[in-house]
């Protein structure tokens, strides 16, 4: 029978009984660890003792560190006391310890048998004996006694077995427990982690100045605040509603499509602009950054909103800015401090002719003419240099040679610290302007004085229808080789010259009777052809180069020949060593660039007449008054100084411009400009048809001027014709209601007091309606066509007339059917 | 070198007397009775700029005579200045970090004297957590100072100051032979201690523990065991917690609290398996020779001081045949050397390693050490 030691078995299962309990005291594996070979080591009465663990099992554990990161499965250790004899912190699967292990189970070493050495993991141990227990599939338990010198029996071997199996189920716990732990720290972290970054993110949305908005199945699913603000409205008013209520309506269309298509999963573009409406109906313009995100499981349109009123302002502000100065009809120039240019607009290269490219970089200089006072660019830049503003008048040259003026303003432009960095000029091309202004006064002038002397005239011309008519009587009384005929015929002489002079002083100013008919202006110029050869004399060549087809105008006939001999005969006087004139026509447009800077030229069809010679030309000064009246380079009684005036009624009348071109010795050119009309067949001067002049119908005359009425009463009855007179208009409807017989034409004055002639005519028109009717007047045209008096429906003479023009114009007009 | 007055002043001067150099610590061991100023104390010594440990034990060994009054001195060579490890009342105790030469070599081995608060709640845990970093590559030799009064006081000290709660350690660079035994012997077991708290055992085999140890006590000792006369009866029969290989080691309980559960000198782990000992006279003075034979193997060495550690639990057990054990201790060192004078303490709880094993927090026992040149 075996020893039976009761003490000591009673000893062991007290050993035992202690070591079972204290296995599993802490999930914590190093605590348990800890309790467990802490009582294993002092009832024991051991030295050291270990925990390994394979590294697959400790994957993510705390108490793996670095260790059991190769690739194969490795001892780590994860429990070892005391601290100073750990050396070895992982083994691998071929180490000795395990390989024995894995071979026969648990074991024990002493230092005196063979492979004690094999299986030191720890420092200083060179005697002892070792226990080696595996832990189920987790690992292996060491256990060192530096007392002993015999392996740790088989009985104690056995009887810890027991307790290690229990000590390994405890191990398992604390590791299903610390991967429990690392899920839920892990859980907890990711939680926090989302919380966080929600947190993060909803802190972003919210802070964020952008609008931001989703929107699911076409309403609001979520809001900012900045959203809130953009829309004018609380969040919670806001969310749920369709997105339609932020949007202008006039937009719709387009955000509904751009939604819908989003949604539907086609490309769209993210990026795009819209017009947004708060509810108290004020707009604003916003970009829109929309894409699709999933929110809350389903499809949703993530929409960043923008608030770019300011900058669509901005912008809108600065493209009017930048269309203006590209616009502008005014040059601009911007230079740097040194005058270099940096920018040129449009209007510069269209006014200067320079590109941009040829004066980027360059001075402005380059526009000088050299006319310009040096005093002018001193004051400019001194202004410009004390940072003022500076406004003046450049004399500059275009890129073509030729001159041109311009009023520029020029201001020093600022950066945000004060400093002067560019100079801006605005130029503004004056030249047309100054031109007008010159032609504008001109004409002005010109029309004064046709004024004056138109005034004049009238009262002159009843003047002169007196002498003349009175004169011409006293001739025909007087006879042949009475002794006072001469005299006579020189007050008559004088008394015509004295007609034709205030004539040409009526055609200047326009006011003179015209009879405009459609001329072919060659034509005229061929009839005159001989009258100019004449009239030139030998020294002076003509030639004549005429428009090949009909160069038809509306005009006067008579005037326009007046024009042609004017024009000639100063031609003439300018070559008195001879020369050449030349006659031209020619058809012409004259386009919107021709007519801008002249002033009353049209634009349209025209029949230019030019009429040059080589004659000693004039001076600018000679040309600046060449069209004014009694202005003349002839030697006194020469000139009367009313040639190149009439000349300029007559084409100002047609409606046609006139021009000079001349310099001192190199001749002079006139160019008359006339309406072009459509040519009509019979479009040929018309020749006047000889009639008889006297007759024996029966005329009323009725003229306020008492001397005219009696010179004029007196002329027609010498003509054999019945006449009738009365000094007023009523005065001529009381005798014609008291005259029974025909009264075949009634000649008044047109211009009288208290009834004038147009009306007298009306009244006399119902009761005499075969009455022909004749006005008289020395008025102006335009005067007797503001009284009334219809243009080409009836006849007028012009005062004063003759007793021919007088005879004439009555037996026309009686004549007509 | 024993003081009989253990006054600042004739502390401070027998220091002088010692020449104690840069590498060299004083121990210094203070009976209870007449002590000076510890604060005052260690201000005079800490001028002097001598490396010293000590504290206060109910009595002071000096030869075969113990004394609750004057002190003993003893100068050794030492691996840097003490330490001071406190906390010893918490769960977790932070360890200093020890020089690498207490590890370096196998060859060479330290000794650690410790000197504990020997009524710290913690004093095994701290135990265990050094003895986790060190494990055996030193020899443990300390033991627990307090007041007879077991009345927790601040009571071990280094230049630092004064500590409660608290061990104070020098670490020397000499071999050392270390003799542990009780001579407590198994009266009745196992019991087990079914639920405690440190060095509260609340219940013994799952019954209220003061019931449990009561019949036990009065059934052996055929003494009405009350909370009154507990420390006297209860100083017979402490508890042993089985250890293999050697004698049990002694939990001394020595006081009953309100709840009625048994205060201890040192933990008693929960589920501890303990037998009820019983002490005589002979088996005790025994054992204290056995100690110091376990000693004798140093024989032929340059021993260079030997220390003493005693239960004062068994100074009061023992009574006037304490003086026996004493002597027959100090008759036996006396054997390694002449001249050789056993110095030591009368602690409350000893602190040793059984021999090259576990280090553990005893009671009742006697630690012999004998301080050897390697």
């Amino acid at each position: 029978m075996p020893d039976h030691d009761s003490k000591k078995i009673v000893s062991d299962i007290s050993v035992l009984y202690e070591l079972s309990l204290a296995a599993g005291q802490s999930l914590d594996l190093k605590v348990n660890c800890e309790h467990f070979l802490r009582t294993l080591m002092s009832r024991k009465n051991l030295e050291a003792a270990s925990v390994w663990i394979w590294s697959g099992r400790l994957a993510g554990s705390d108490v793996a560190g670095q260790a059991g990161s190769g690739a194969g499965q490795s001892l780590v250790l994860v429990y070892g006391t005391p601290q100073f004899r750990v050396r070895e912190t992982e083994l691998p699967d071929t180490h000795p310890l395990w390989a024995r292990l894995a071979a026969a189970g648990a074991y024990s070493l002493a230092h005196t048998q063979d492979g004690f050495t094999d299986i030191v993991t720890e420092k200083q141990i060179e005697r002892g004996a070792f226990a080696v227990f595996p832990l189920g599939e987790l690992g292996v338990l060491k256990l060192y006694s530096m007392t002993r010198h015999e392996p740790f029996p088989e009985e104690e071997i056995n009887q810890l077995k027991n307790v290690v199996s229990k000590f390994t189920l405890s191990l398992e716990g604390c590791l299903a427990h610390e991967e429990l732990r690392r899920d839920m720290a892990a859980r907890r972290q990711a939680e926090e982690a989302l919380r966080q970054s929600e947190e993060k993110y909803r802190s972003v949305v919210e802070r964020a100045t952008d609008g931001i908005v989703v929107l699911q199945d076409g309403k609001v699913a979520y809001a900012n605040t900045s959203l809130a603000r953009l829309a004018g409205r609380p969040v919670a008013e806001i969310i749920g509603k369709p997105f339609e209520q932020f949007i202008h309506p006039p937009e719709l269309p387009k955000v509904r499509e751009s939604y819908r298509l989003r949604m539907a999963g086609q490309a769209v573009p993210a990026v795009y602009e819209t017009v947004l409406v708060a509810p108290d109906g004020k707009l604003l313009y916003a970009e829109l950054n929309a894409g699709i995100i999933p929110y809350e499981g389903k499809p949703a349109d993530l929409v960043f909103i923008r608030d770019i009123s300011d900058r669509k302002t901005s912008d809108l502000e600065r493209t009017r800015l930048a269309m203006a100065v590209v616009q502008t009809a005014d040059a601009v120039i911007i230079t740097d401090t040194a005058g270099t240019i940096q920018y040129v607009n449009p209007a510069f290269e269209r006014i200067t002719g320079y590109s941009r490219a040829e004066v980027i970089g360059k001075n402005p200089r380059l526009l000088k003419s050299g006319k310009q006072d040096p005093a002018l660019y001193q004051n400019m830049w001194a202004a410009l240099a004390q940072g003022e503003v500076w406004r003046g008048r450049f004399q500059d040259r275009r890129k073509d040679g030729s001159p041109f003026t311009c009023d520029a303003i020029i201001t020093p432009t600022r950066d945000e610290n004060g400093h002067v960095v560019n100079y801006v000029s605005v130029q503004r091309d004056v030249t047309r302007e100054l031109q007008m202004e010159e032609q504008y006064l001109q004409a002005q002038k010109m029309e004064s004085i046709g004024r004056l002397a138109g005034g004049i005239a009238h009262d002159f011309n009843n003047i002169m229808t007196a002498i003349l008519g009175f004169g011409s009587m006293v001739l025909d009384q007087l006879g042949e080789n009475h002794p006072l005929q001469h005299a006579v015929e020189q007050i008559v002489s004088a008394g015509e010259r004295a007609t034709n002079l205030t004539r040409q002083l009526l055609t200047f100013s326009r006011r003179q009777m015209t009879e405009v008919r459609i001329l072919d202006l060659n034509a005229v110029v061929t009839e005159m052809y001989q009258l100019l050869r004449r009239a030139l004399g030998e020294d002076v060549e003509l030639i004549t180069l005429l428009e090949e087809n009909p160069a038809s105008i509306k005009a006067d006939a008579g005037l326009l020949q007046q024009v042609i001999m004017n024009l000639a005969i100063n031609a003439r006087d300018a070559m008195p060593r001879g020369g050449q004139l030349t006659i031209q026509t020619s058809r012409v447009i004259l386009d919107e660039r021709f007519c801008r800077p002249r002033v009353n030229v049209q634009p349209g069809d025209y029949v230019l007449l030019s009429v040059r010679d080589t004659g000693c030309g004039m001076t600018k000064e000679v040309l600046d008054h060449a069209f004014e009246p009694f202005f003349t380079t002839k030697p006194k009684g020469k000139g009367t100084g009313l040639g190149l005036a009439t000349v300029y009624g007559i084409v100002r009348q047609c409606g046609g411009h006139i021009e000079l071109e001349s310099e001192p010795g190199s001749g002079t050119e006139v160019k008359v400009w006339l309406p072009r009309v459509p040519t009509p067949e019979e479009a040929v001067p018309v020749e006047l048809e000889e009639r008889p002049e006297r007759g024996r119908e029966t005329i009323l005359v009725v003229e306020d001027e008492e001397i005219v009425r009696d010179l004029t009463v007196r002329l027609l009855k010498s003509l054999g014709y019945k006449v009738l007179e009365a000094s007023n208009g009523k005065e001529a409807l009381g005798l014609v209601e008291q005259y029974k017989s025909p009264i075949h034409l009634v000649l008044t004055d047109v211009v009288m007091p208290q009834m004038s002639g147009p009306e007298l005519a009306e009244r006399l028109q119902k009761i005499r309606p075969s009455a022909r009717l004749l006005y008289t007047s020395g008025f102006t045209e335009s005067a007797v066509f503001e009284r009334g008096v219809t243009p080409g429906k009836v006849r007028l003479i012009q005062k004063p007339y003759s007793r021919e023009i007088l005879a004439q114009r009555v037996r026309e007009t009686l004549d007509e059917g | 070198m024993y003081l009989p007055k253990a006054s600042i002043e004739a502390i401070s001067g027998a220091i002088d007397n010692l020449h104690a150099g840069p590498g060299d610590v004083v121990l210094v061991l203070v009976g209870e009775e007449n002590r000076p100023d510890l604060e005052g104390l260690v201000s005079a010594l800490s001028r002097k700029k001598v490396s010293f440990l000590g504290g206060v034990f109910p009595g002071v060994i000096h030869g075969s005579r113990h004394h609750a009054e004057g002190a003993v001195l003893a100068r050794l060579p030492a691996v840097g200045p003490p330490l001071v490890i406190q906390g010893l009342d918490r769960e977790s105790i932070t360890l200093p970090v020890f020089s690498e030469a207490l590890t370096a070599n196998s060859r060479s081995r330290y000794t650690a004297i410790i000197l504990a608060d020997g009524l710290a709640a913690n004093i095994a845990a701290f135990l265990a957590e050094l003895f986790g970093v060190l494990g055996n590559t030193v020899n443990y030799l300390g033991g627990g100072a307090g007041l007879s009064t077991l009345r927790q006081q601040p009571c071990v000290f280094t230049s630092a100051g004064v500590f409660q709660n608290a061990a104070v350690a020098a670490f020397i660079p000499l071999e050392s032979a270390l003799g542990v035994r009780h001579g407590w012997r198994r009266l009745v077991g196992p019991i087990v201690a079914t639920k405690t708290h440190k060095n509260i055992v609340a219940e013994l085999n799952w019954k209220r523990a003061f019931d449990v140890y009561r019949e036990i006590v009065q059934r052996d000792s055929g003494t009405n065991l009350t909370k009154q006369n507990f420390a006297a009866v209860a100083s017979a029969y402490p508890f042993g917690i089985v250890k293999e290989g050697t004698e049990d080691v002694v939990r001394d309980p020595i006081a009953v609290n309100d709840a009625g559960d048994l205060v201890c000198v040192g933990e008693v782990p929960e589920n501890t398996v303990l037998n009820i000992l019983k002490g005589k006279s002979e088996w005790l003075i025994a054992a204290a020779g056995q100690a110091a034979s376990d000693c004798l193997a140093v024989q032929g060495r340059a021993v260079r001081q030997s220390l003493i550690v005693d239960c004062v639990s068994r100074s009061l057990f023992l009574q006037k045949g304490f003086d026996k054990e004493l002597e027959t201790v100090t008759g036996m060192i006396r054997s390694l050397g002449a001249g050789l004078t056993a110095e030591g303490v009368l602690s409350i709880g000893e602190i040793s390693s059984s021999g090259q094993g576990f280090l553990e927090f005893f009671n009742k026992t006697i630690v012999v050490g004998i301080l050897y040149d390697a």
